[in-house]
């Protein structure tokens, strides 16, 4: 049967009216080989837009679409709906972009409209090649994983719970709560974090939906959406938490001394501990005996014990689980303020972090002082470091701490040196207004260096001077220091690395794991079904976090609540007389979807896995490997016309 | 671990000595079959897979002619598992042929013995009919020549006369005639257990001045070789691209067919695909007021040099096969020379080394605004 094909012109407003000549472009179309009707209109996407092509379906037998508009990005899922309805195969469509492409781009009326002509006489060529697909779907397990156990993980899992799903919710370290935990206050409310973190910790921890696993990482991730198998290692805590009466007794008899990080290592524990979260745990990495079955201490922790509660024949544990949802929510590591020497952290004992301050404070353990200079942006904006974004809480942390300050010890003096104050969320404003009211001096400008007031040896203890710029008055100056408080900004966590390459996810420039679009789609990856909250993504503060992972749970929800997930229709296929059996593709393709199959030597595609990029088609030497939609033959048609 | 020895040649016959050892591979039964070249009618020295060491009378691994790179064979013979180990006699380019198609899951290496060559260069064919009309004694003035690396008087093809490698890597047994006294023994590298197979005792003799003569035969095809990539540069911007160099191009696909990594079986330039309907050409011609004919001659050799420029080991076949004469070693070499240079990548180096193509670095190519 010979094609029918239609032309539709859309003006966008002006957008492509006004660089195009959309009329004489329909008049070029119309004659264009198999066009049975070429039309134009203000707004092809709108109702009377649509009605036009879903008529000319009708009346006159068209058998192909072609719609001359924005980019298939914008409304191609449009068109093909729009097709569908009028009985068509939705696949056989093809937009030319004339806006993106053509109107946006140029302003030459007459060579943008020969441009038109050209994209619109190329997709004609192709469009006529297309072939109709069948839609697709798969069946969801519905249930959910949650990787990481800060609070981005923690509220998506309980929105999922809550909509009645089982959650898997795996933590690396022994205890939930994350960096919040670590915290003593937010900003602006100053709200204790214990309050706002015990609710949240025992609807988890008593919610008949979700499973937590502690301990431990999530190892491998196999399968696609609806469907994917997650295996999880659980490593041992050596502590048999049903027998253990947390006496305290076995800490005594431990010879081990490690800096305690979830004190941000200001203190020291023992190799066995009381976690955060109260239950006693042996670090492994710490205890001598885990590591090469001797203690130096004698009796040891395991025969102090009463309770026989201490068990080191505990091993590691492999969990299998089938999920329909993954969300990621591994947060973000703090900046390592010795990369800043400078600064003088490492070297002098009264030059901490900001999250020192927080451990200090929650521990109420904050000395009298009388001056306090805080340090914003290190580690961030800061090309030196390689961290050229901003880290988003800096600023307000440096504030509400600086009102700590001012209101634990009413006489001390406080400065804030700063590059610009961002507090641009609900309330940041005001609260910085009122802590400036409050008498802390903000003085804009970078820390050149800080160093010991009197004498050469850096002492540990002593008064520092803090040498900046202050570029409002365009003059070095020096502040002398008790206290000095680094406002470290965040960091993508070393292990990364680690999650991208199990679920296969891209990274940003900066480190962080990455989003699809930045507006549009801010928690959805690459991968279907794989979903994204909290500070993994890019620093955050706890609001945006918590709002990020609602939406997350949102996300995964939506596909769980269905039941059934739509794949990709124009998947890759493999003409096996063809394929010689390379495995350019298996190394090309993002997703895993194709694998040589050792029997034919040749290689399959999973359908499933498979997004249609056509990454493997462009790297195949011979094109045994074809995207449906986008074969050579079709590709080569589009082209011809243009060559 | 591996052992130097000595192989005595009598009669100063190195050829005769060779076919000895080849021999006794297969009667030690170190291997059960060899794919070696051989003397043939009419000139011809082409390989052959042989079982019975009784039929190696006419083998010849030094002959100085290379009508084939026999890399493509031993992807032919390794593609299915096969539980007999096959000797492969190979040149130094041949060796780097098979580890680069193994990398493309072409060959198999498991089952193979590789026996490499040592390779003082060769021929065009009809240069080297020509030189055996010109010069009865061609054989023992070859071997004579190697003695001490004067490469002088014999009209080697250009990727011989520009290739750094005249000895094997990666042989599992190593023939070696430059820098000694060929007419008295063969140096032999093996692993300790073969050379103790083939009754083989470590010995230095001769060393020092086969590495002397080896570095300055390196030395001077290096300098040949950067001299022809610079030509290359330069003839190409003086003459205006690639098409030109293209100009007599007749798409015959000879090259692609000589090439021993070129591996698909079926080229897309062969299909169905790559045809132009007449409309199609006519509008073109159209456009442009003329199209060169065949049409897609460039197209083919500029996706032949994308294919294959970080994997060619130069070995000149596709040269070889051009029945136009375009100098097709010279720009496979100066492209294969920078691309092989941003991936850090050299073509049979290493089995494990995986082809650009199949490896992404995050640093590999430059963002734009960013410099090296």
């Amino acid at each position: 049967m010979k094609s029918q094909i239609g032309v539709y012109i859309c003006h966008c407003g002006l957008n492509i009216a006004n660089t195009v000549d959309v009329e004489q472009v329909r008049e070029f179309a119309r004659i264009l080989p198999n066009v049975a009707i070429a039309r134009n209109y203000t707004y092809m996407c709108s109702d009377p837009g649509q009605a036009l092509i879903t008529n000319d379906i009708r009346d006159l037998g068209l058998t192909h679409v072609v719609v001359a508009s924005c980019s298939p990005r914008m409304h191609e899922p449009t068109f093909r709906a729009t097709i569908h309805k009028a009985g068509l195969n939705p696949y056989v469509l093809e937009m030319a972009n004339i806006r993106e492409q053509c109107s946006w781009v140029h302003s030459d009326r007459t060579l943008a409209t020969l441009k038109a002509m050209d994209l619109i006489a190329s997709a004609v060529a192709k469009v006529a090649l297309l072939v109709p697909l069948q839609e697709r779907e798969v069946k969801v397990t519905q249930s959910a994983l949650v990787i990481g156990g800060g609070i981005a993980g923690m509220t998506a899992t309980l929105d999922i719970a809550n909509a009645g799903f089982q959650v898997c919710l795996v933590e690396k370290q022994t205890h939930l709560g994350g960096r919040v935990a670590q915290l003593d206050t937010t900003f602006p409310t100053q709200e204790r974090v214990a309050d706002l973190l015990a609710p949240v910790l025992r609807a988890i921890t008593t919610h008949p939906n979700i499973r937590v696993i502690t301990n431990a990482d999530v190892e491998k991730v196999d399968g696609f959406i609806g469907n994917f198998r997650a295996t999880i290692r659980a490593r041992p805590t050596f502590v048999d938490a049903m027998k253990c009466d947390a006496c305290g007794k076995c800490v005594d008899a431990c010879p081990v001394n490690v800096p305690d990080a979830f004190d941000a290592n200001l203190t020291t524990r023992r190799a066995i501990y009381r976690a955060p979260d109260a239950r006693f745990v042996i670090d492994a990495r710490a205890c001598s005996f885990v590591q090469d079955r001797v203690c130096r201490s004698d009796p040891r922790c395991a025969a102090v014990c009463d309770r026989n509660a201490i068990d080191f024949s505990q091993t590691e544990n492999l969990v299998e689980i089938n999920i329909g949802a993954i969300i990621v929510a591994t947060g973000a590591a703090t900046f390592d303020a010795t990369k800043k020497p400078e600064l003088g952290f490492g070297t002098y004992s009264n030059v901490i972090t900001s999250l020192q301050f927080e451990r200090l404070a929650a521990r109420q353990e904050l000395q009298s002082v009388k001056d306090v200079v805080f340090v914003s942006c290190v580690g961030s904006r800061d090309a030196t470091t390689g961290n050229t974004y901003c880290s988003r809480v800096c600023c307000m942390v440096n504030a509400k701490q600086a009102r700590r300050i001012q209101e634990k010890f009413p006489d001390a003096r406080v400065t804030v040196f700063y590059a610009d104050v961002r507090a641009f969320g609900k309330g940041h404003e005001e609260f910085y207004d009122a802590v400036r009211k409050t008498g802390v001096r903000y003085r804009r400008g970078y820390v050149s260096e800080i160093f010991a007031a009197g004498g050469q040896t850096p002492k540990r203890d002593q008064k520092l001077i803090v040498r900046a710029e202050d570029t409002l008055i365009q003059k070095p100056i020096e502040v002398s220091a008790d206290l000095v408080v680094l406002g470290i900004g965040m960091t993508p966590r070393a292990e990364t690395n680690e999650i991208a390459n199990v679920l296969g996810l891209p990274r940003s420039g900066d480190g962080f794991l990455l989003e699809i679009h930045p507006k549009l789609r801010p928690v959805e990856t690459a991968v279907d079904g794989v979903f994204l909250a909290g500070a993994c993504q890019g620093p955050k503060d706890i609001v945006d976090t918590i709002a990020q992972a609602r939406a997350a749970a949102s996300s995964a929800f939506a596909s769980l609540c269905r039941g059934q997930v739509k794949i990709e229709s124009a998947t890759a296929r493999v003409d096996e007389e063809v394929c010689a059996g390379c495995g350019l593709c298996v190394a090309t393709c993002p997703y895993g979807a194709p694998a040589l199959i050792a029997r034919t030597g040749t290689a399959r595609v999973n359908q499933v896995l498979c997004k249609g990029c056509g990454a493997c088609e462009a790297a195949c030497p011979s094109k045994a490997i074809q995207v449906m939609q986008c074969t050579p033959r079709q590709v080569l048609a589009q082209i011809a016309v243009l060559a | 671990m591996t052992t130097r020895g000595l192989w005595q040649v009598n009669n100063n016959d190195p050829l005769g000595a060779t076919r000895d050892f080849l021999r006794a591979l297969l009667d030690q039964k170190i291997v059960a079959a060899l794919l070696v070249p051989m003397h043939g009618a009419r000139d011809a020295v082409m390989p052959a897979l042989v079982k019975h060491s009784s039929r190696l009378d006419r083998a010849d691994p030094f002959a100085p002619v290379m009508a084939f790179n026999s890399a493509r064979l031993v992807a032919m013979l390794t593609r299915e598992s096969i539980n007999v180990k096959i000797g492969v006699v190979l040149r130094a380019c041949e060796i780097r042929a098979l580890i680069e198609l193994v990398k493309f899951h072409q060959a198999k290496l498991d089952n193979t013995v590789i026996i490499g060559v040592d390779c003082f260069g060769t021929l065009d064919f009809a240069k080297y009919q020509d030189a055996r009309d010109a010069m009865p004694d061609l054989p023992a003035r070859f071997f004579a020549q190697a003695r001490n690396g004067n490469v002088a008087g014999l009209a080697w093809r250009d990727a011989c006369a520009t290739c750094e490698y005249p000895t094997p890597a990666h042989a599992d047994i190593a023939i070696g005639f430059i820098g000694i006294d060929n007419s008295q023994m063969l140096v032999i590298e093996t692993r300790p257990e073969i050379a103790e197979q083939l009754d083989l005792h470590a010995d230095s003799t001769g060393a020092e001045a086969r590495n002397a003569v080896l570095a300055n035969l390196i030395t001077l095809r290096t300098t040949a070789r950067d001299e022809t990539i610079k030509q290359f540069h330069d003839a190409m911007r003086a003459n205006g691209g690639a098409a030109s160099y293209f100009a007599n191009c007749l798409e015959c696909t000879n090259c692609m067919n000589a090439c021993p990594i070129c591996y698909c079986k079926e080229c897309f330039f062969r299909t169905a695909n790559a045809e132009h309907a007449p409309r199609e050409l006519l509008r073109s011609a159209e456009r442009h007021g003329a199209l060169t004919m065949p049409p897609d001659a460039v197209l083919f050799q500029l996706t032949r040099l994308n294919h294959m420029a970080t994997s060619c080991v130069g070995c000149g076949m596709c040269q070889a096969a051009c029945p136009q004469n375009i100098p097709l070693t010279a720009l496979f070499r100066a492209v294969g020379a920078r691309a092989q240079k941003i991936f850090d990548y050299a073509p049979g180096r290493d089995v494990n080394e995986k082809p650009p193509f199949m490896e992404f670095r995050r640093d590999e190519l430059l963002q734009i605004g960013e410099s090296r």
